[in-house]
This record gives C-alpha cells, structure tokens and sequence, in this order.
C-alpha cells in the first residue's frame, strides 16, 4: 500500500503565460496608495512642523540674522557646547562598558551570569527615568548615600559635592543609555563567534590581543552605528540634565523650553532647534560614511 | 483672514456682551481656567470652583500649565485657537499689553474695589496668590543664618550650602540688587549690569546652586542638601511644615502681581467675568484658599478670617513692595536674555 501511493501528476500543461502571472511588484499606483497613511503621516507629523519651524527661524526676511545672532549669543554656544560634548562622553562610556556586557552576556556559560547581567540591562530599561533620576539623587546628595560612604572610609572629611553639576549630568545619561547601547552591540556580537578568540589564543596571542584582533574589528561596525544612536538620543535630553545638573550646566532642550515657555521667544526656539537639527544631522550622515548603510540599518531595527 | 477673524471675534463679544446684559442669571456651558496644577489647583477647584458651579451651573474646568499660564495663553492667542476663559497669570501685564484681555465691567470692577484691599483690582485684574520671594534659613544645620540680601551674598560671613531658585529672573536680579545696597523699594527701573556683576560674585562657589523650579530647592532644603534658600514664600511655608525651626526673613523681598484674568476672545466670556467676579465677592472662599495654600487673596476680610501666624507669612502680611510691571514687559527681554545669558554662559 504504502510503495503504490503516487502524487497525481498531469502530464501535460501548456506553460503559464507570464505575462499574466503574479508579480511583486503592483505597479506604482497601487504602491503610492498603500504607502499613503505614512507618506500623510510623515507630512503631517514632520515635514509641515519643519516647514514651520525654518520659516519661525528665518521670518524677519533677514536672512542669516537670526543664526547671527545665536552664535553671538555665549549662552547659546557654552550650551551647544555642553550638549555635543557630554553626549559624545556618555556614547563613548555606554559603548565601553556596553561592549564588555554585552560580550560577557554573549559569551558566558553560566545560567547566573545570564541572569544577573539580563536583570541590570532590563530592569533600568524598564524603571521610569522619574525614579531612576531619584535614585541618582539619593545616591548623589551631599548626604547621600556615597558621599556617608565616602566619609565613613575615610577618604574624605566633608561631603563632596556630586550633585548640580556636569559629572552628575553625564552620570546619569550613562545611566539611562545603557540598555540602548548593550541591546544593539549583543545583536552585533551574536554574528561572531566565541571560537575567533580560542582560535586566536590557541595561535600564541594573549587574551586581551585575542579579542583585540579578532572580535573588535568584526564588531567595529555595530559599535560606531551603537554609538550614534546612543548619541542621537543623547543630544534630546531634556530632564536628566535638568534634575541632574540645573540650570547652570543646561543643555539645548532646557534652552528650547526656556524660550518657548519663560521667553515667548519661538524663534530663538526654532534656531536652536534647527542648530540641533542640523548636529545630529551631521552625525547620522557621519555614521553612514563610516559604516555604511545596511549595517547602520540593521544595528538600528535590533 | 485676519481680519475676518477680528470682525468675528468683535461680532462674538457684542453678542456675548448683549447676553451678559440681558441676563446676569442665564450663565451656561463651562469655562477653562489656565492655571498651575498640584496643591494651587486643588484649593481653587475645592473653594472657588465647586461653589461657583454649585451657584451657577457653570462647570469649570481648570488645565494645569504648571511652567507657565501665561505662557500657555500668548501661544493660543498667538495660533488664533483661543479655548481658555480665564488665566491665572504670574504676568497679566505682558497680555494686556498685547491686547488680549477684557476689561471688567464697571459695576463688577466697583463691587471688586469694594471687597478687596487698594491695590488689588486693576481694570483687567484681580490680584490673586501673588508671590515675594524671601530668604529661608534652617538653623539646625546653618550656624550664622543671613538674615538679609547682603549677607545671602556673603559667603564668608554666613558659610554654609544656599540654593537660588531662578524661576523669575527679576527677582533674582532685584536681590542681587538690594545685596549690593539699593534700598528695597527703589530697586526699578532695575539696573540689570549691576545686579548681573554683583550675582556674579558667588556664582560658580562650591556652596552656591542655581535651581530652576521651587519644588526642586524645597526637596533641597528637606533633604538638608542646602541650608539657606531664597524661595518663593509659599515653598518657604511648606518646608516650614517639615522643619520646624526655619527662619524666613522678608528683608529686600518684592511682590510679583499675580491674578486673575479674562482673555479678551475668552469663548465663555460671560461666564468666565461672573466666575472672577464670584471670587472677588466670596472672602470666605478665598480665607479657605489662602489657608490651604498660603498665597494670599484680595479680601479686606482676610486678616480677620485667618490666624495670625498664617497672616504673618504672607507677602500681604509685610512691607513689601510690588514689582513694577510695566517697566518689566517693556524690559522682558532684555531681562531674561541677560539672565541666561550670566547663567548659561561663562564657565
């Protein structure tokens, strides 16, 4: 019974004419009315408040004035200055130790380890940044927990000042950035496999130059397109620097909302958001030439 | 389009106008208050609020704006979109210098000057919750407090963590100004140079911290981050719940002109008047809400209605000198861009 069963086969068929066939792809028409909801979307959403916004920044018909008188401006500039600066800091320290999580997490075998690292990546990830900020400063206050840590050893007899000030601000973006760093890199690592580094150990090469020559430059692209994300995010910051670090150490957002809610100054808003606009502008197309597209697209969706 | 929108809007306040003359009863449909959120939101729905829906059948929904009112108010009019009624604004002469706010009928404006303290009606407000920042001190941990400008300013003398709040710049600068010895009362026009190189004196000091919002130099001070502040005097009135032994000292303080507005193209004008005009009329109501909050009200009632203590820490209950609001409208932007300009420049 079972050798007899035979698929019926017809035995001839006159060819499919391919002109009639199914084809991916459905003509432009079809392609434009189904990308329509995004195309409104991305309109509505984005190019009309960009519009908006250049035509705010330049409405004087004074052309370069108003970008004139922003980089005239010492506030406007110690400001662009402190956010470019401490994000590239913060993406540099995420990337870092994101990296060495992240290998750790792709690498080890014991189930504790996994647990451990998984717990400290997601449970920050998932905490509210109000409370992660409060936490920060409980830690951080001048009677906080370290500075009665530090007193108690003995290393120093008053309280240092931790909090308000740029280390507190990039203390706390590491903080917060950290899952965005490490998630990216584990996809990244999880194409290379852990043997390299035996391979290259069992050829005579110490361990740190084992990972050194293999692993870092098979991940060099998904650390650059980590980094710009991380700096991207970074550059937004509105409410850590302005818990953390106060108002004398603000960065382009706390500006921003300065002059839209204290000022009623939209265009000094708009300028400054352009400004931004146009940095990370500069970096994600930074990032393209370095890395190159697809990768960056993939580090990206991961 | 503009102008059809003027005609419009002209057309709508004749109307409304008309209505309101024909039947001061025939009150409906709900107003939208601008307002602050938190505790103030709480007390004004609890006193003001409820009673006068309660009275009227007006609902009165009130949209917490907790950086600015005003702010929230000059960007609707701005956008032409105008939903609120009624601000409480910690700037009522930056709209009406734009032209954005409704007189006060005569009749509502004579019986306003009759219940409230001189000073406290304008023809387009009713002063309300206004505010004078004071110096805060908490001896537990401060063992020399200053008790005035000059010694907030000096370090040396009166050692010891401060913290600032910079919400309103000009207050700050009219400190800075009275530290440097300008007499309290004579500080406006302000010299914004001389009060900016006096701040710059102390800024930068390991003990000195600039903090944007009172909440967050009320967390200071009670976390015993800080020991001295210069506050708005309500935040000094809450921390003094928690520590009970602070000092607050009034010397060189000015009072901001908070209050009670109606726009202009307010959608429920009517209603959003009575409902001004409500409050001004119940000083039980506002002793309720002065009691919950501690921001004074224009009641000449209130120092009878309320306990001495409570009184006493309030800016209605000193010697302090209000802010000139004219000059400061004229000078806003030179003000604020100068402030940030001494905090977020330099080093």
């Amino acid at each position: 019974m079972t050798a007899s069963v035979t698929m019926p086969v017809p035995a001839s068929r006159a060819p499919r004419d391919l002109s009639q066939s199914w084809s991916a792809e459905r003509g432009p028409l079809i392609g434009l009315a189904l990308a329509a909801p995004l195309i409104v979307l991305v309109v509505v959403m984005l190019l009309y408040p960009l519009g908006k916004l250049i035509s705010i920044a330049f409405d004087d018909g004074d052309g370069f004035g108003s970008i004139t008188a922003f980089f005239s401006s010492a506030a406007h500039i110690r400001t662009m200055r402190l956010t470019f600066v401490d994000s590239a800091i913060v993406t540099l320290v995420c990337v870092t130790v994101g990296s060495v999580v992240a290998w750790a997490l792709h690498t080890t075998a014991s189930r504790l380890t996994k647990a451990v690292l998984w717990a400290s990546i997601i449970l920050p990830f998932l905490m509210g940044s109000v409370i992660k900020l409060y936490a920060l400063v409980v830690l951080l206050e001048r009677h906080g927990v370290i500075n009665r840590a530090l007193m108690g050893i003995g290393i120093t007899d008053s309280p240092t000042r931790l909090l308000y000030n740029q280390f507190a601000v990039v203390l706390g973006l590491t903080y917060h950035m950290l899952p965005f760093a490490v998630l990216p890199l584990l996809a990244g690592f999880q194409t290379i496999s852990p043997d390299l580094v035996k391979a290259a150990e069992s050829l005579g090469a110490s361990r740190a130059y084992a990972l050194f020559s293999t692993v870092l430059p098979l991940s060099l692209p998904s650390m650059l397109a980590t980094g710009t994300i991380v700096y991207i995010i970074c550059l937004g910051f509105y409410l850590t620097p302005e818990v953390l670090g106060g108002p004398t150490t603000p960065f382009s957002s706390s500006l921003i909302a300065q002059d839209v809610f204290q000022f009623y100054d939209l265009k000094s808003a708009s300028v400054s958001a352009l400004v931004l606009l146009v940095g990370s502008l500069v970096v994600v197309l930074l990032a393209y030439a370095l890395v190159g597209r697809e990768r960056l697209a993939r580090a990206v969706a991961a | 389009m503009r102008k059809g929108l003027n005609l419009l809007g002209i057309a709508a306040a004749l109307l409304m106008a008309g209505a309101a003359h024909a039947a001061d009863a025939k009150l409906s449909g709900s107003i939208n208050v601008a307002t602050w959120g938190g505790p103030f939101t709480d007390a004004e729905k609890k006193f003001f609020g409820e009673p006068f829906t309660a009275e009227t059948g007006v609902a009165v929904n009130y949209l917490a704006q907790s950086d600015s009112p005003t702010g929230t108010a000059l960007l609707q009019a701005t956008s032409g979109n105008i939903t609120i009624d009624v601000v409480n604004s910690e700037n009522a002469e930056e709209l009406n210098s734009r032209g954005l706010l409704a007189d006060f009928p005569d009749d509502m404006r004579a019986s306003l000057e009759n219940e409230s303290v001189p000073g406290a009606v304008l023809p387009y407000q009713l002063k309300l919750a206004q505010t004078a920042v004071v110096i805060a001190c908490n001896p537990d941990i401060i063992k020399k407090c200053p008790t005035n400008p000059a010694e907030f300013f000096d370090l040396k003398g009166f050692p010891g963590a401060r913290s600032i709040v910079i919400g309103l710049p000009w207050t700050v600068l009219n400190f800075a100004l009275v530290a440097d010895g300008v007499p309290a009362d004579k500080t406006y026009p302000l010299d914004i140079d001389r009060a900016v190189k006096k701040l710059e004196t102390i800024k930068g000091h390991d003990d000195v911290l600039f903090t944007q919002s009172p909440n967050q130099a009320q967390q200071m001070l009670t976390d015993k981050e800080v020991g001295i502040a210069y506050l708005p005097h309500g935040t000094a009135y809450s921390v003094a719940q928690t520590i009970k032994d602070l000092k607050i000292y009034w010397d060189g303080a000015t009072m901001t002109n908070d209050g009670l507005v109606v726009l202009k193209d307010a959608p429920n004008k009517a209603a959003a008047l009575a409902y001004v005009r409500w409050i001004g009329e119940h000083a039980e109501a506002q002793a309720g809400f002065t009691k919950a909050i501690s921001y004074p009200s224009p009641s000449k009632k209130l120092k009878d209605l309320l306990d001495p203590a409570l009184y006493d820490a309030l800016p209605t209950g000193h010697n302090v000198a209000p802010e000139d609001d004219a000059w400061l409208v004229k000078n806003m932007p030179e003000v604020q861009k100068k402030f940030q300009q001494f905090l977020a420049g330099g080093n």
